[in-house]
């Protein structure tokens, strides 16, 4: 595969355009997630992914191939969607659809989805509330799993930087973790309580 | 709370300690237990932070883009080649609007603050039948090559002709301003 992938950027490199899509086709589902996480939105996330992609392929002269090319295409799409939220100057977005997630094969029990997806959105809730760049690492660290130095290559920061605004970050979610779930659990309390009388 | 035998802690650190727990030595550990042993705050954070890892830390799904991803983006390739050329072609007629515009400004600056309007008269009444004869000219160049020129090539041709087009304009301007110091020389 890793064989494959390098070949069609090279194709993709010197202008062939199907090997580029296909290259979309591989990484379309990390650049997708983090504009998603990112925003919040499915369709703002489509559009962002879109444009993130056209944005690489565009621009595919300037790619440093010592690089990795899946932290560029990321770095793209951070960098893009950290301009989108800076643009709308929204601290929160409202979680007005449920987050469409993709599991694997071996689903858990719907019991185990409900809470999963609960704790999910309410987690989706709490980081939507960072600043965009602190949001963008913290997407990064535990959705892509990158490493700090990744991270930092990703956003164009230093390690120190993105050490900072990680720590930022988890205790600004830590903070709020308390105060969110006791309001949810009273939003709860009030939704399903007159149900079971 | 927030100091220990009426001493100011260093709460910074012990923050960072139990916000990144994986960098910590054993002795770091040890040392952190005992500090959230008796501060209240610190305790507070470690189990706030302790949930919110336990939520982050959970195998996360990924979300997946509608099927047909990468199918839009091809197609979508061809709209954004156009839309950019679009945009190419017209930042390069404002370009030579604006540059056409500056130089007859300059021109007519330098022409009307330097001629008689004996002069003004004449030489206007030249150059608007000049003018008038190129116009007709250029009209049946451009009907003639549109007629027989493939689409794909007409974008390139109009640019070269336009291009072209100003080179002469500019010319021609400079040709008459220099034969208007020319003459005033001689007057």
């Amino acid at each position: 595969m890793e064989h494959e992938l390098q070949q069609w950027l090279d194709e993709a490199m010197q202008g062939k355009e199907e090997s580029f899509c296909r290259l979309v086709d591989h990484y379309q589902n990390g650049v997708y997630n983090l504009c998603y996480r990112m925003l919040g939105n499915r369709h703002e996330a489509e559009d962002a992914a879109q444009e993130s992609f056209w944005r690489a392929y565009r621009n595919l002269h300037r790619y440093d191939p010592s690089r990795s090319f899946q932290t560029w295409l990321l770095s793209i799409a951070s960098h893009y969607c950290i301009d989108q939220q800076r643009k709308r100057r929204m601290t929160l977005i409202a979680i007005d659809e449920p987050f469409e997630e993709t599991f694997g094969s071996n689903s858990p029990t719907p019991e185990h989805v409900y809470s999963n997806n609960e704790q999910s959105s309410q987690m989706e809730e709490l980081i939507n509330t960072l600043k965009p760049t602190d949001r963008a690492a913290l997407v990064l660290r535990y959705w892509h799993q990158m490493s700090e130095k990744e991270i930092a290559d990703t956003l164009s920061l230093s390690v120190s930087a993105v050490k900072s605004r990680l720590f930022r970050a988890r205790k600004e979610l830590a903070e709020k973790m308390e105060t969110r779930r006791e309001e949810y659990e009273l939003h709860e309390r009030e939704t399903y309580e007159p149900q079971k009388i | 709370m927030n100091s220990m035998k009426g001493k100011p802690m260093n709460h910074k650190k012990f923050e960072q300690m139990i916000l990144t727990p994986e960098a910590l030595t054993s002795e770091e550990r040890e040392e952190l237990a005992r500090h959230i042993a008796t501060c209240e705050s610190c305790r507070k954070l470690s189990l706030q932070w302790q949930k919110a890892s336990r939520m982050l830390n959970k195998p996360l799904p990924m979300a997946a883009p509608a099927p047909g991803f990468s199918a839009r983006f091809a197609h979508s390739i061809e709209k954004r080649k156009e839309a950019e050329q679009q945009k190419q072609v017209r930042r390069f007629i404002t370009i030579l609007l604006v540059s056409l515009l500056s130089a007859a400004l300059i021109f007519a600056v330098t022409y009307y603050s330097t001629n008689s309007l004996e002069t003004i008269i004449k030489d206007t009444a030249n150059a608007s039948a000049q003018m008038l004869f190129l116009w007709e000219s250029l009209k049946a160049i451009i009907s003639t090559v549109t007629g027989f020129l493939p689409t794909v090539l007409l974008i390139p041709f109009l640019l070269t002709a336009a291009s072209a087009m100003l080179t002469l304009t500019l010319l021609w301007l400079v040709s008459i301003w220099k034969l208007t110091l020319q003459k005033e020389t001689v007057l």
